[in-house]
């Protein structure tokens, strides 16, 4: 089935098409945020409130951009407006460019660069963190990343270039034993 | 439009691009470090969850509800009578055998238990810790509660906490409808006629027609249905026979 004869049925309240649609997205919606946010339970949440507001808002769907790019832009703005909701009742201080870590991953005896890196990920300005997540770890192109996001392709890929050197940055004391 | 804070040294007029994509090494590095946890992703969970989000944010008299309850209104004279005899069953079950039976086999659980062994409603009750099962035994607790509240004041026009735990109950008892472990069809008329009280009791709060202030407690008493969850909820409180025979025998 095509895109456009899924939206169709979808538009018609089939339900089989429905499923249909969160089988063919949801993996990749999840993955998206889950890497945003860091907490398998936030992601399974915001996953959810991703297909929820999609089916109600499949009507004014136009076609302008892909299906996947419509439902990937809903879905980096419910984690991005619950991140920011999620720090806010976590009663931190200041913008959540100074946040150290709002996604938390428990996990235990991680090697040390691995640790490293998420270190530094998770200390990326939201923004820049997420054009890096959605470009490099996602395989998102500028053009896709400037629709989701709303900002400009120049925009986008000058974060991931800022993003690319803080993280060099943040490995350089690695990067003879691990990356030669 | 959603606003995000980017680094603070950034130009958005820059266009040159002189970056180098990230080393491969580091890149797999990343994949891996930002990957979710080895566990499967829970499609039919969020799937179930995502439709139970849509159901509650229906109205509440869906088109299926209202059919519901005209069915209801033509059969409730021809049913009572057998209504009234299995209320008689469950009471002398109840109080004659009063512990459940133990270890039901699964699949013999809905067609071959006795009226009276309310825990044989739920598949696998006697020794399960599953979620299903758990929830659907906390879930009864909770509306038991409610049931006798409405059942005790028929014409009264529900208080604004009890409209409340109506909504909050009818999110908990369309999830367990949609759960797949609860398949048993008198579990799920039981939570369909459960279903449609909390219904009436949320729309009876707004309404000023005597009739709709009539319904909850109508249902309930047509329904059985304070007697059929009562039975369950003592059910599942009670210990397991042989536990109880044991305890008298040590003591």
């Amino acid at each position: 089935m095509t895109d456009a004869e899924l939206i169709a049925r979808l538009q018609a309240g089939d339900a089989a098409a429905e499923r249909e649609f969160y089988d063919r997205h949801v993996d990749r919606v999840y993955r998206l945020v889950f890497r945003m946010s860091g907490r398998a339970e936030l992601a399974q949440e915001w996953t959810q409130d991703t297909f929820v507001r999609a089916f109600d808002r499949l009507a004014q769907f136009r076609g302008e951009s892909a299906l996947s790019s419509w439902l990937h832009s809903i879905a980096v703005s419910i984690t991005l407006n619950g991140l920011r909701t999620l720090k806010r009742r976590e009663a931190r201080t200041g913008s959540m460019d100074e946040a150290a870590s709002v996604g938390v991953w428990a996990r235990d005896a991680e090697p040390d660069l691995k640790r490293r890196l998420r270190e530094a990920i998770d200390a990326l300005p939201t923004g820049t963190r997420t054009v890096f997540v959605m470009h490099d770890v996602e395989g998102y192109t500028h053009e896709e990343i400037g629709d989701a996001l709303g900002v400009a392709v120049g925009t986008s890929k000058s974060q991931l270039s800022r993003a690319r050197e803080k993280l060099r940055t943040a490995l350089a004391p690695f990067a003879r034993q691990e990356l030669a | 439009m959603t606003e995000f804070h980017f680094d603070s040294t950034d130009r958005p007029d820059d266009l040159t691009d002189v970056d180098r994509p990230l080393e491969s090494p580091l890149r797999e590095l990343a994949l891996a470090s930002l990957d979710p946890p080895a566990s499967d992703i829970p499609r039919d969970m969020m799937w179930a969850r995502i439709r139970q989000q849509r159901r509650a944010a229906l109205p509440a008299a869906t088109p299926a509800l209202i059919e519901r309850r005209a069915r209801f209104r033509v059969t409730r004279m021809l049913t009572g009578a057998a209504a009234i005899a299995a209320t008689l069953a469950i009471g002398v079950a109840i109080g004659r055998y009063g512990r459940p039976s133990v270890a039901a086999p699964a699949g013999d659980v809905a067609a071959g238990a006795p009226i009276g062994d309310g825990r044989a409603m739920i598949p696998n009750a006697t020794q399960s810790t599953a979620p299903a099962v758990v929830a659907m035994e906390e879930h009864l607790a909770n509306t038991v509660t409610l049931l006798a509240a409405v059942r005790a004041n028929p014409t009264a026009r529900p208080a604004a906490d009890a409209s409340n735990s109506a909504r909050a109950l009818l999110i908990t008892t369309r999830m367990l409808l949609d759960e797949p472990q609860l398949t048993d069809a008198r579990t799920r008329q039981l939570l369909q006629d459960i279903e449609l009280v909390l219904v009436q009791i949320m729309q009876a709060r707004g309404s000023s027609v005597p009739a709709a202030r009539r319904a909850p407690s109508e249902t309930i008493r047509e329904t059985n249905l304070l007697l059929r969850v009562r039975a369950l909820v003592t059910a599942s409180a009670s210990p397991p026979a042989e536990e109880s025979s044991l305890r008298g025998v040590a003591e």
